[in-house]
């Protein structure tokens, strides 16, 4: 892909899927220097300076600028790390995104298309196994002296203060684990945070769950308990109704019963489809969060979850089961413990986690984790494909280590509400 | 509650933030750290023992709440109280309630509890007012007392094996008639001495259930209307549904002058108002607002307006503080 943008510049692809040839998606040597593999470093960014207004185009291609319209000089270019890029792709891409002439933004752009070219990095004094994304990290974070880490853990950028309306949250030096509430915005965020750590010489750890999750509560009035969650494009809203007694017909139990439904949007896939009930997911559901309530507590009523996918693209049900367990807990159900899902795909000898729709549809194995994170119990393991026992405890692994981090965003999603109800 | 969605101007934005701090400030609550969510650990002390009442759950020796909401503590019993649920009926609750269905020699009422409430022919007052055993033709024209639908006022009896039971047997309590029944969230009706009002000034009823339903409606006399029933029926021992048989008299009788119309639709809106503020509902606050909406000369639909909800919420801060400094 790489070698083909860089020879036919006026034809550029605009999608990466579109390739005859499946994409190699990963390369070896991207491994981070201490040892990690690539898919813990998800997007890769480009930064260049500027203030004032942002704009964020969302390109269809996958490639993703920000600019600002006046200026007309870029502020960053994300792409997805399934798509490697070299200087005369980034090149197009710009052209692309809005006639972006080069010379304003100056030396510096050109400096970063330079260091992209891997050989031309390695003639630099980089070392092979390091990956772009922490070289270009490196090499920007020189450039950027104005952004400050504040003591009580919010991000401040003062050159950019008129995006007021992304407020980030608990930020954790240690490990890089951002609260985002503006996904967009919080792909970029991310990575001036990781910048302000190189700058601050805290640490080069980059943020394991990289995609930003997004999770409120009270997304929908009718309902008992809702919740609304996004997790990297994908966005789905969760209502709960009941406890309500349950239909004559039923039978006695006494227990209570648990109804699920996951139902797709026209729109939620980027082929406008019908949208429609998935048994699937709906019994999935079902069995996922049927661990995790209480059930003794409501006998002979029924308790209604209704998903509603608005944007499908990728790990659905994952997001799905998230979102479910925080609507019932807005809901004031008894529960053992939230319930976080995170699923895995494997591709060859890479994992990536949260894949994409694109990355779904291209992977060898799939493997889906719904665990209750502070009891370390597991509610759902769903395992598809060609899995060999080590690459099983890695993903599960990975699996476990995102869910706790997973749950901790919900965590403080349902802090925020009640301590908000209180007053 | 929640964040109030209202359509705010920026000022009125600043006023409304204000005038929830002011009451916010003037709130005593002192355990405001104590909200928990699901899975957090309650912190007690073990060596006085412990009783782990509702919302909690024992995890490797610890408290854990499965519930989000605020621990409460009374001696030994630790619970968590949800913030966010159905109505949890108490015996001797006024409720209000709708019928879903008329079973044999009971009628099913929905009050927002988890399960359907049960209101037996036998714990019902006749119309006509004579005690005495519930014959197979009562049972029969169930319906011509409580036909599906009908909005009915109950007391909470108490837990039978088959569920929860109310009771109606007073005058005040029965149907409703010829009027507006809204839902708040039960957490804004407290328990008080009296859930039945009526506001004689502007001839309603206004009927606080504690299941978060609210009855406002023309001003009936708690006698006349069942006895002419008992009469007309036992007459012609031939009971037809209610709904067919209205004659052209009775619709007369049904009629409510525009007047009484539009205060009931005033008092609605009031409660609309404070529901959508969170403050407690009580008649006092329901009648200022009233009396407040009249003095401004506003028009009904404009009481749901943001303007008049700021408004609202800056009095109640004014009149909390003066209550405050008075005590």
């Amino acid at each position: 892909m790489a070698g083909k943008g860089g020879s036919t510049p006026a034809t550029y692809s605009p999608s990466p899927t579109t390739d005859k040839k499946k994409p190699s998606l990963f390369n070896e040597d991207l491994a981070r220097p201490d040892g990690r593999s690539f898919h813990q470093c998800r997007p890769a960014f480009f930064v260049f300076f500027a203030s004032v207004k942002v704009f964020i185009v969302n390109a269809v291609f996958g490639l993703r600028c920000c600019f600002i319209p006046n200026r007309r000089n870029i502020l960053w270019i994300a792409f997805p790390h399934a798509i490697q890029i070299d200087g005369q792709m980034l090149h197009n891409a710009m052209i692309l995104f809005g006639e972006v002439r080069l010379r304003e933004s100056g030396v510096f752009l050109l400096d970063i298309i330079h260091l992209l070219n891997l050989e031309a990095l390695v003639k630099l004094g980089m070392p092979k196994q390091w990956s772009i994304n922490d070289y270009v990290f490196k090499a920007v974070s020189w450039h950027l002296a104005k952004i400050t880490l504040s003591q009580t853990s919010y991000i401040s950028v003062p050159d950019f203060h008129e995006m007021e309306a992304l407020k980030v949250r608990q930020v954790q030096t240690g490990k890089g684990h951002l609260l985002l509430q503006d996904p967009p915005m919080g792909e970029f965020l991310f990575f001036m945070l990781d910048v302000c750590l190189l700058e601050k010489g805290i640490g080069t750890e980059i943020p394991d769950v990289v995609h930003c999750a997004v999770f409120r509560t009270g997304a929908v009035n009718a309902a008992s308990g809702s919740a609304y969650a996004e997790v990297g494009n994908t966005k789905v809203i969760v209502s709960v109704f009941g406890p309500r007694e349950s239909k004559k017909a039923m039978m006695y139990s006494d227990i209570g019963r648990l109804n699920c439904n996951v139902s797709f949007t026209t729109f939620a896939t980027p082929i406008r489809g019908q949208g429609s009930d998935h048994k699937e997911y709906s019994s999935m559901l079902h069995k996922a969060l049927e661990g995790a309530i209480i059930l003794e507590t409501f006998p002979k009523t029924t308790v209604d979850v209704f998903a509603l996918v608005l944007e499908s693209s990728g790990s659905d049900l994952p997001v799905v089961i998230s979102c479910a367990s925080l609507a019932l807990a807005d809901a004031g159900i008894m529960m053992y413990d939230l319930v976080a899902s995170v699923s895995v795909s494997c591709f060859n000898k890479n994992l990536v986690i949260d894949p994409v729709l694109e990355e779904e549809n291209g992977q060898d194995g799939s493997l889906m984790i719904t665990c209750m994170p502070s009891r370390y119990e597991i509610t759902q393991l769903t395992v598809t494909g060609e899995w060999s026992t080590p690459k099983i405890n890695e993903g599960m692994q990975l699996c476990l280590d995102a869910c706790a981090k997973l749950a901790k965003i919900m965590r403080s999603c349902l802090k925020e509400a009640v301590s908000d109800s209180q007053e | 509650m929640r964040e109030i969605q209202l359509p705010l101007s920026q000022t009125q934005k600043v006023r409304l933030q204000k005038a929830l701090e002011q009451l916010e400030s003037l709130s005593t609550k002192v355990n405001s750290d104590a909200s928990v969510i699901i899975a957090d650990s309650i912190h007690v002390n073990h060596e006085d023992g412990v009783l782990k009442g509702h919302g909690t759950a024992d995890l490797n020796g610890e408290v854990v709440a499965t519930l989000c909401g605020v621990v409460e503590r009374v001696n030994k019993l630790v619970y968590v109280r949800a913030l966010r649920s159905r109505y949890k009926p108490e015996v001797g609750d006024i409720v209000i309630g709708r019928v879903v269905e008329v079973a044999q020699k009971r009628w099913r009422l929905e009050i927002n509890y988890n399960q359907d409430a049960v209101l037996l022919l036998s714990s019902m007052n006749m119309p006509d007012g004579v005690q005495r055993r519930r014959t197979a033709v009562d049972e029969l024209n169930m319906r011509c007392i409580f036909e599906e639908n009908d909005v009915v006022c109950a007391e909470v009896r108490g837990f039978q094996h088959d569920g929860l039971h109310l009771q109606a047997r007073s005058r005040k309590y029965g149907k409703l008639n010829r009027g507006q029944l809204l839902t708040v969230p039960p957490y804004l009706v407290k328990r008080q001495k009296q859930h039945f009002h009526h506001l004689e000034e502007f001839g309603i009823d206004l009927i606080l259930g504690c299941n978060g339903f609210i009855w406002v409606g023309e001003h009936v006399e708690a006698k006349d209307d069942m006895i002419e029933d008992q009469v007309s029926q036992s007459d012609s021992q031939v009971l037809f549904p209610n709904k067919n048989c209205v004659s052209l008299e009775e619709q007369e009788k049904n009629y409510t002058i525009l007047e009484t119309r539009k205060y009931i639709s005033r008092a609605a809106n009031a409660v609309r108002v404070l529901s959508t503020l969170g403050f407690n509902i009580t008649l006092e606050i329901i009648k200022g607002i009233i009396d407040l909406s009249l003095s401004m000369n506003l028009d009904i639909h404009d009481m749901l307006g943001s303007e008049f909800c700021v408004l609202v919420a800056e009095k109640e801060a004014e009149r909390r503080s003066s209550m405050k400094k008075r005590r």
